[in-house]
């Protein structure tokens, strides 16, 4: 095992990789730009040094600052957490050529999963479903179109080194075709400096499901279940959840077994997510592969019992995996809540500022990863998440009513938090049955701001009561 | 060594940002790749931030505070300052190395060295303070 490591990251994933160091006696170096100089993991870390001014493309994207405090410290490994260089192929190649282990997996495995195109043919030739489409890029339109008529509309046009939704276009009909197609060329050239596109069929109200592969460096690879990553607001997850209501045991089987053979196909090895979408029918295809660990991976933790960061540690210093067996069936239920610094009745604009009070839910099976605290400062600097809410039922009724009554004790003063929005999915009928679809957001989000209207009416009236 | 493989790295350092990289693979292999960019011909620039000057007590002169603007290991250049040395405009008074880059720490006025922040081999991080500069 490592004798230290540093963090090149910030936030509570710097401080949930923190907590596992120490269990573990691993000693930690974070790194900090000097808008988080008070942070909670500048506080917990056994050495931080500042590495640049707020500006994230200063500080925790500066690279030779990164590497020369791993290198002045005596670093063996360096745990990017997800974000920032996480997913970045030419950091992994340069931490692996200055003599650090990068904790995640090798960075030729990162860079053909970030090439979405490219991805999806590694995934054909793997015998992994796709959705319907183009082999690799297309260029012209008249091939384009020929792909989408033969696989039928609706279809999507995507960037080849697409992201979270960018230089992705929805076309309906034949005749708009061409013009989105040409729109999609030019907002992913403009996004990501790669004008190549591909297109595939488009599924109505599908469901997000993905399964947590973790891989050691002797060829052992084990799907720790799936999670239901439906909730989500403009592919933002809100809610997650493990197991998916939707995944009987046969089909976690064979999304499992899909997973491993993926990952096997490309030598992973650490840490990964293989997303699919989920059809009415219980048909999956291959979305796309995240070569890092995920936000919500407590879910995961939560009812397999493995650290999955003491995974990563473990495999990235050559150990095996210590698993039997190529799947774990899940124990409960799990879900998890994104309490984010946003305001969810003005359509979730972030809303930055210094948290005035702050109270965090606890009791059995609840568990708070977060940098946040009393007299904590959200910076508009970074992401807007606050914390990750996470509890455990022996069932999914039981995990809801826990987050319902773990959200209600949630107190954060001072900004508009998430809080409201959770509180309203958790309550409502179809996402209590479990049969719900990525649309979920959309089509509730109207009934989410009359709810709120109503409550404010009858706070006034009240209020009103008692003056008189 | 492969020149695709240089090929790689040399994109890799520019598009990351490194002026130089010197690899060491096995003990006859060794390669030193730099780009010709600015900041390897011009010498950083130093953080100089000028302290306000109190009018009502002119005697005390100008406090300069020299900072390192980059991450590594701190040694002094050629003679070892202490409080009370004088320093000529330009002089390189130190270097940080990192791992990929030295970067010489000049003052840029003359002065006396009020204080030393810093020590021969230290670490220094982004911000951190090196010298107190009273400028005359």
């Amino acid at each position: 095992m490592f004798s230290k490591i540093l963090i090149a990251n910030r936030g509570e994933i710097a401080v949930r990789i923190i907590r596992t160091c120490k269990r573990m006696g691993v000693a930690t170096v974070a790194v900090y730009s000097e808008a988080d100089q008070n942070a909670l993991h500048v506080k917990l870390a056994d050495e931080a040094y500042c590495i640049g001014p707020a500006r994230p493309d200063l500080s925790y994207l500066n690279i030779p600052n990164i590497l020369s405090v791993a290198h002045a410290t005596n670093c063996e490994a360096i745990h990017p957490g997800y974000g920032f260089l996480s997913e970045n192929p030419s950091f992994a190649e340069i931490v692996e050529k200055c003599g650090f282990v990068f904790i995640g997996p090798d960075h030729r495995a990162i860079e053909r999963m970030g090439q979405k195109s490219v991805a999806r043919d590694l995934m054909i030739r793997s015998g992994v479903p796709v959705m319907p489409g183009s082999q690799g890029s297309v260029e012209k339109v008249e091939d384009a179109l020929e792909i989408a008529r033969s696989v039928g509309f609706p279809v999507l046009v995507k960037a080849t080194s697409g992201g979270g939704g960018k230089g992705m276009r929805l076309v309906e009909k034949e005749e708009d075709f061409a013009g989105l197609f040409r729109m999609a060329q030019g907002e992913a050239e403009a996004s990501f400096g790669d004008k190549r596109v591909y297109v595939e069929k488009y599924m109505r109200n599908p469901r997000h499901i993905e399964v947590q592969i973790i891989a050691d460096r002797h060829g052992k690879v084990v799907a720790l279940g799936e999670r239901e990553c439906s909730i989500q607001r403009r592919h933002q997850k809100l809610i997650e959840e493990s197991p998916s209501p939707a995944v009987s045991p046969e089909l976690r089987s064979r999304l499992a077994e899909t997973a491993v053979k993926a990952a096997k196909a490309i030598n992973y090895h650490n840490a990964g997510t293989i997303e699919f979408l989920l059809d009415a029918d219980g048909n999956f295809f291959f979305m796309e592969m995240n070569t890092r660990l995920q936000v919500e991976h407590p879910v995961t933790e939560m009812v397999c019992n493995f650290d999955l960061v003491e995974l990563q540690l473990r495999v990235a210093a050559g150990e095996q995996l210590p698993i039997e067996g190529e799947l774990v069936e899940p124990d409960g239920w799990a879900i998890e809540c994104r309490v984010n610094a946003e305001d969810p009745a003005m359509s979730f604009i972030p809303c930055p500022g210094k948290i005035e009070k702050y109270l965090v839910p606890g009791g059995p099976w609840v568990r708070v990863d977060s940098a946040a605290y009393q007299g904590y400062l959200i910076s508009s600097n970074y992401d807007s998440m606050v914390a990750k809410l996470i509890v455990w039922g022996r069932n999914r009724e039981e995990a809801m009513d826990r987050m319902l009554s773990a959200l209600a004790e949630y107190e954060i003063k001072g900004i508009e938090t998430t809080i409201p929005f959770h509180e309203f999915v958790l309550r409502h009928s179809e996402f209590r049955s479990g049969n719900f679809s990525t649309s979920f957001v959309d089509r509730n989000f109207a009934s989410f701001i009359k709810e709120r209207e109503e409550i404010a009416k009858n706070t006034a009236k009240k209020d009103k009561a008692v003056t008189v | 060594m492969e020149a695709e493989q240089i090929r790689k790295l040399y994109q890799a350092m520019s598009e990351n940002g490194f002026s130089s990289l010197e690899l060491e693979l096995g003990e006859t292999n060794r390669v030193r790749i730099a780009l010709d960019t600015q900041q390897e011909s011009i010498p950083a620039d130093v953080l100089a931030d000028l302290a306000m000057v109190d009018d009502d007590e002119p005697a005390m002169g100008t406090q300069v505070e020299i900072r390192s603007d980059k991450v590594g290991t701190f040694s002094f250049a050629g003679r070892t300052l202490q409080a009370g040395d004088r320093i000529k405009k330009g002089e390189v008074i130190g270097v940080v190395k990192g791992i990929s880059f030295q970067d010489r720490i000049k003052c840029s006025l003359d002065g006396v060295i009020s204080q030393v922040e810093v020590a021969e081999g230290a670490m220094v991080d982004y911000g951190r303070l090196l010298f107190l500069v009273s400028i005359d």
